[in-house]
């Protein structure tokens, strides 16, 4: 009497790779399998070779298996390595093409700070704003009606114009 | 960040050492333990050695499929050489077998009988057939081959009971699916 479990069988009938080059399964070929992905041309070869594998066919059910744990994994070493926000300023710093630029510009700065605050009677002045006058003074004195209407025109110049 | 990184990847290693337990069982000369060991000291060399390497999933995936290919592949070496040892120097408890030594003549002839009907099956059940007595679901098996989900459950079901037929005339009693 014989009690035969078939997938053990079946899987111990075909633990050795496939003689046919075509069907081996490459490690990249099994992860895009386990996503769900389709293979395109090599679909077909690369179903038969699981059909035909065990070692092959075990390799996709474990990438299968611990794809979402590898997802969790990938987030939380993801979190773990974020650089801090010191560490991404040296990167940024180090990975900008002009640092002596930032370098004399951050001394320059510095300088005109150290200028203003050792001398502050220095200042610059006030810029200069225009006054205007409270009233007209250009014609602000009282204006002479007499000699403006006076008929006698030589009487201007003392009556000593020979006209 | 170190004792940091080695009390993630021990936290993530238990979960890890589930899933082989489920998917790779014991029964196959395959040690959990050790391959959810391995698997974490590559990744932990591996992340030590370059400070920037992104660890992607797929990235983490491939450790984990090519530390498995690895250890089923040692297995067989170790299955292969306790046959050969077993005659001239008796059978070591500490080499895993995947076989009973007893019962490896009687399945040999079985497995070759099996791989008979197989190939005896109409063209269109044997794939799904294959593909699911190597373990994968109905869904895996629709997906992989295009079919609906339902044509693959009923060809793998028909295939499987057709196999069934055939190998209980051929003398099995007792089959196990």
């Amino acid at each position: 009497m014989a009690t035969l479990n078939l997938n053990a069988l079946y899987r111990d009938a075909t633990r050795a790779l496939p003689q046919d080059a075509d069907v081996r399964v490459t490690t990249d070929e099994t992860l895009a399998l386990a996503r769900g992905e389709s293979l395109g041309a090599r679909q077909e070869a690369v179903v038969h070779g699981l059909a035909a594998s065990s070692e092959q066919a075990q390799a996709v059910r474990i990438a299968i298996a611990t794809q979402s744990w590898a997802e969790d994994l990938a987030a939380d070493l993801a979190v773990l390595r974020r650089p801090t926000l010191a560490e991404r300023v040296a990167v940024w710093f180090r990975a900008a093409t002009l640092p002596p630029v930032f370098a004399a510009c951050a001394i320059s700065l510095l300088a005109v700070a150290a200028w203003r605050i050792g001398e502050p009677g220095t200042t610059m002045p006030d810029a200069t704003v225009p006054q205007w006058a409270a009233d007209d003074r250009l014609f602000g004195a009282d204006f002479d009606e007499a000699v403006a209407r006076h008929d006698n025109a030589d009487e201007l110049f003392d009556g000593g114009f020979d006209s | 960040m170190s004792d940091a990184l080695k009390a993630l990847l021990e936290k993530h290693g238990k979960r890890l050492r589930v899933l082989i337990e489920l998917h790779c069982g014991r029964d196959q000369g395959l040690d959990p333990d050790d391959i959810e060991q391995e698997v974490r000291i590559k990744l932990w060399k591996a992340l030590e050695s370059d400070k920037n390497l992104i660890a992607a999933a797929s990235y983490i995936q491939k450790v984990v499929v090519t530390t498995v290919v690895d250890a089923v592949r040692r297995a067989q070496v170790r299955h292969a050489e306790s046959i050969e040892d077993k005659d001239e120097a008796g059978f070591d408890p500490s080499v895993s077998s995947p076989l009973r030594p007893e019962a490896q003549a009687g399945r040999g002839q079985w497995s070759e009988l099996l791989l008979r009907c197989i190939g005896e099956l109409p063209e269109r059940r044997r794939l799904p057939v294959q593909l699911a007595l190597q373990g994968f679901t109905a869904d895996e098996v629709a997906r992989m081959t295009g079919a609906s989900v339902t044509a693959a459950q009923q060809l793998c079901y028909r295939g499987i009971e057709e196999l069934k037929a055939r190998l209980r005339e051929l003398g099995a009693d007792d089959i196990e699916d």
